[in-house]
């Protein structure tokens, strides 16, 4: 068996290939002198760094928050910055003992443990989980003097939204959530960074400049604070956004950490609805105000003359109904001037009449109703009714009667505050629409102008200036006339035109009587609409104020706006008692005498 | 003394033979071994689930097997494999076939068949299979000139099968080390100067195509060599982890079994593939070393059993064993050390695995028996 069988197989090794044998195994040495060169400069030469690295060894997602821009308002007054906020991270890799750590977790921050548990059990063991945003110092305090039992937790401070004025102007502020990057580093066992290894490069949000003036937005959310619904106010000029108001407010701060799903639910559910932007979301009857655009059709369609005068008795028969004026017995006979001094709704019943539908509602998108002004994308557009929309809408056509009421603003028609104010500001302006705005300038953190608004008219409308300075004769006259329904927006310094207004929520009959608003309950009670532009001669500023459900509160708005405009003009706001005689002429002030006239309400 | 003197006449040929054995080769195998047990160990001694499942001991059990199969197959002439080439040779390649229709599934690959209580890995008894055959195909070729194109079209086809098998597994790395153990084999015979550059120039021109066929687990890791902080929770990750290990053992070494990369568990395979880092972090700078000393006197062993071979069956036997274990060693100590992409291959004798234990184990053997039975010498 030990016997080899075998010759030589093939014969012996010829010299070359002994020769590369040898050759082969140089090679083979050389390589693996190689690897040592390479352990040497592995293990001595860069020893010290992997040890460093390997006692330290955790490699991590850490979550970085960019600052976001500032926000400015027209003034340079900061309206939103950031403030430093500390957030809870759990790396579950890195926690040796994961229940304890989160019975800690649970406990310092409030959350059940059970739903604790569960969420970080789903979580990557990797990254960093974040179990709580904006947690308070004592939290912080707690795991950073007990670092080492809690291996695996961390806080990291962040940048957070902080609006400076609380409960406030959150419509305008936006609730936005925050970006956020991902950097990856090697974090020591205590949780210490030691090295980024793939940064993210944080990137300072742009700073905004808005046209919102910081100083009229605090008045006029504190002069509506008690009100639901909106005020906007425009810069007749070009659309800036003066103010805007929406009541109920949001608190943006109570979005800036992520809000709580409790206080998001509450919100949603509030009857009051306060996530909804009412000035450009909240969709309403014009009311009288609608008298503006009537009385711009009335005249550049010559269906009647300025000083013609149509003879008011308190009612409009029309077909086998009657339409009623707001005042019993009428204002007898009335020119257009008057008629938008005292609303009457005779008037208007009257020249509607003659218009018809479809000229009304050519008059209305005219002003940009029933259109979103385009100042903000979730907008609504509001609804100008006419013979067309009921045929697609309901499959009927137009009846003359409901033109009637369309005449006083009532019916079907619909608009939002923003729209209202853009009305009032290009009846001030003599007849330039523009496309509200509320960011004038967007600069970068290094202060270049990213972004810079450009005025952007929708319209020049193409109505006479004549026709401009009666209609606007008339809206002084509410203010300043004798009869005017809204002489508690009178200021002595300067001339305040407007409009008042009232809105029906629900679809009373017009015929019949009227029950006193505070027998009905909330939901049914009128809204409340005043309109107003000053300084009568060059109208700087341009007010819609809408009250929902505030019955026959409407003049409650005039002394609000009136403020307004004394507070955005400078002038001390002396309010300018009007004398109640038809002498109308404007006399010294008389502080208190015309208490009970100011409380006149149209309609 | 009497009674036992025709004992040890008839032991004479085993004394003679002992004598000529290779014991710093068979030593040097069985350093490796028990430093594979031992590293093993520290490896898995923090994780209970791998401790509890024994893989030191089976490791001691498959490194004692190998001995015990060591020293029958010395019993038999060399030869004996050579003649049997193609039987074995076949064998495997049904092995192959077999993993890839019935294979077990580990980590997306089929790599070992399920024989009972057994695993079996095809490819690691491939490697050896190969080495015989081409032993066989190259040392009966009675002439000395160079080969050419039309010498190697045969073993050439004979080499692809296993390994187009082995790639299809896949296991990439050890159809390359495979292939290229074959090619260090003819090339060790001679191969015409003029075909060298074509299949040179070829291997060029090919590359582009290739790199379009592997798959993209397979090219990142390719690429994280050249850059392995692109991705260092990723691909880079293993690599960057091996580096961290084998560098933080600095020059003495943390201890054994005082490593802290594996005790975290960021080695991956660390019982397999990166046993070397687990030895370079607890044995430092010397203790690697010394395993790389270790490898250095076990390959030269082979390369000097192939010198002095009795033939060219004998000396390709052994350049190829040298040359596969040369291979398989740089290979696995250049990816944990970040300087090859990292490719599934064990470091031999040392990596846990029962098929590559036992296949390295007849491997040496077959080194130890080439030299037993060496020019000049005849050990029986």
């Amino acid at each position: 068996m030990f016997r080899t069988g075998f010759g030589r197989m093939g014969g012996e090794t010829p010299d070359k290939m002994r020769q590369r044998m040898q050759w082969l195994a140089l090679a083979f040495s050389l390589f693996l002198m190689v690897l040592f060169v390479r352990l040497w400069h592995l293990q001595v030469l860069q020893g010290d760094k992997f040890r460093a690295l390997s006692e330290n060894n955790r490699i991590a997602y850490r979550v970085v928050r960019s600052p976001r821009g500032l926000i400015y308002d027209n003034q340079g007054r900061l309206l939103a910055d950031n403030r430093a906020s500390f957030n809870l991270y759990l790396v579950k890799e890195n926690s040796t003992d994961l229940n304890e750590t989160v019975r800690h977790l649970a406990r310092m921050t409030d959350q059940p443990y059970d739903e604790l548990r569960e969420k970080v059990r789903r979580a990557n063991p990797f990254r960093p989980f974040l179990i709580k945003a904006d947690v308070d110092r004592n939290t912080v305090a707690f795991f950073e003097e007990h670092r080492p039992d809690f291996p695996g937790v961390y806080t990291q401070i962040a940048p957070l939204r902080n609006y400076r004025i609380e409960r406030r102007g959150g419509h305008v502020l936006g609730y936005l959530g925050e970006v956020d990057g991902q950097q990856l580093q090697e974090v020591d066992a205590y949780g210490r960074e030691l090295r980024v290894v793939r940064p993210f490069v944080e990137k300072p949000g742009n700073n905004l400049h808005l046209t919102i003036d910081d100083a009229l937005q605090t008045k006029a959310e504190e002069l509506f604070r008690d009100f639901e619904g909106s005020i906007v106010v425009l810069d007749p000029g070009d659309g800036a956004i003066l103010a805007l108001v929406s009541n109920p407010p949001i608190d943006p701060n109570q979005f800036a950490g992520g809000i709580r799903s409790r206080a998001w639910r509450r919100l949603m559910n509030d009857p009051l609805k306060p996530l909804e932007n009412r000035s450009t979301r909240g969709q309403y009857p014009p009311g009288s105000i609608f008298k503006i655009v009537m009385a711009f059709a009335t005249l550049n369609e010559k269906v009647m003359r300025p000083d013609e005068l149509v003879y008011c008795n308190g009612s409009f028969p029309f077909g086998r109904r009657v339409f009623a004026d707001w005042k019993e017995g009428g204002h007898g006979p009335i020119g257009m001037v008057q008629s938008l001094a005292q609303s009457c709704d005779v008037y208007y019943y009257t020249v509607g009449n003659k218009l018809g539908i479809e000229r009304i509602a050519r008059y209305s998108h005219m002003f940009g109703l029933g259109e979103p002004t385009g100042y903000d994308p979730g907008e609504k557009g509001g609804l100008v009714a006419s013979d067309e929309w009921k045929r697609r809408r309901f499959g009927e056509k137009w009846y003359p009667g409901e033109t009637i009421s369309v005449s006083i603003g009532q019916g079907f028609n619909l608009i939002t505050p923003m729209q209202a104010a853009n009305l009032i500001a290009t009846v001030a302006n003599g007849g330039t629409l523009w496309k509200p705005y509320v960011v004038r300038r967007v600069t970068s953190p290094r202060g270049e102008v990213v972004y810079e608004h450009l005025p952007s008219p929708i319209r020049r409308l193409p109505i006479g200036k004549e026709v401009f300075d009666t209609v606007r004769e008339g809206l002084r006259e509410v203010v300043n006339g004798p009869r005017g329904t809204a002489k508690k927006a009178a200021l002595a310094e300067v001339i305040v035109a407007g409009k008042t207004g009232t809105a029906q929520a629900v679809r009373l009959n017009l015929t019949g009587r009227k029950t006193k608003p505070e027998d009905l309950p909330r939901k049914f009670r009128d809204h409340g609409w005043f309109v107003a532009f000053a300084p009568f001669e060059n109208p700087k500023i341009a007010i819609a104020i809408l009250g929902e459900h505030t019955g026959k509160a409407g003049s409650s708005f005039a002394p609000i706006a009136r403020d307004l405009i004394a507070s955005y003009l400078g002038v001390p706001g002396q309010p300018q008692a009007v004398a109640s005689t038809p002498s109308g002429a404007r006399t010294a002030p008389v502080a208190t005498s015309t208490r009970q006239e100011g409380n006149l309400l149209e309609d | 003394m009497r009674t036992s003197a025709p004992l040890l006449i008839t032991l004479s040929p085993f004394r003679r033979a002992l004598g000529q054995i290779d014991w710093l080769l068979v030593g040097t195998t069985l350093l490796l071994s028990t430093i594979g047990v031992l590293m093993i160990y520290s490896a898995v001694h923090s994780n209970p689930d791998l401790l509890a499942s024994g893989l030191h001991w089976k490791q001691a059990l498959w490194s004692t097997i190998g001995l015990l199969v060591l020293a029958f197959t010395l019993l038999f002439d060399y030869h004996h494999f050579t003649r049997m080439a193609y039987f074995i040779y076949g064998l495997v390649i049904i092995l192959l076939i077999m993993v890839l229709i019935a294979g077990r599934v580990v980590y997306g690959a089929k790599r070992w068949l399920v024989l009972g209580p057994m695993r079996l890995q095809p490819s690691e008894v491939g490697r050896l299979a190969i080495i015989i055959l081409l032993a066989r195909i190259f040392g009966s070729r009675d002439s000395t000139e160079p080969l050419r194109l039309g010498d190697l079209l045969y073993p050439f086809v004979l080499v692809a099968i296993p390994v187009v098998l082995i790639a299809r597994q896949p296991d990439l790395g050890t159809a390359f080390t495979i292939f290229l153990t074959a090619a260090v084999m003819a090339f060790t015979v001679g191969v015409q100067r003029r075909l060298t550059y074509v299949v040179g120039a070829g291997l060029l021109v090919i590359a582009p195509v290739g790199w379009a066929f592997l798959k993209d687990y397979q090219r990142n890791r390719i690429l994280t060599l050249f850059n392995p902080d692109a991705d260092p929770l990723g691909t880079g990750y293993q690599s960057m982890q091996s580096k961290i290990a084998v560098g933080s053992g600095e020059f003495w070494g943390k201890g054994l079994l005082q490593g802290t990369q594996s005790r975290l568990h960021f080695l991956p395979e660390k019982h397999t593939d990166f046993i070397f880092s687990v030895l370079s972090e607890e044995l430092g700078f010397v203790g690697a070393t010394f395993l790389l000393v270790v490898f250095l006197i076990f390959i030269h062993r082979c390369m000097l059993a192939a010198l002095n071979a009795g033939d060219k069956e004998g000396a390709l036997i052994a350049t190829g064993v040298a040359t596969s274990f040369f291979l398989y060693s740089a290979f696995n100590i250049g990816m944990t050390l970040g300087l090859i992409p990292i490719v599934g291959i064990p470091l031999p004798l040392v990596s846990y695995g029962g098929s590559a234990s036992l296949t390295s184990f007849i491997a040496v053997s077959l080194v130890v028996n080439v030299r037993l039975r060496r020019k000049g010498f005849n050990a029986f």
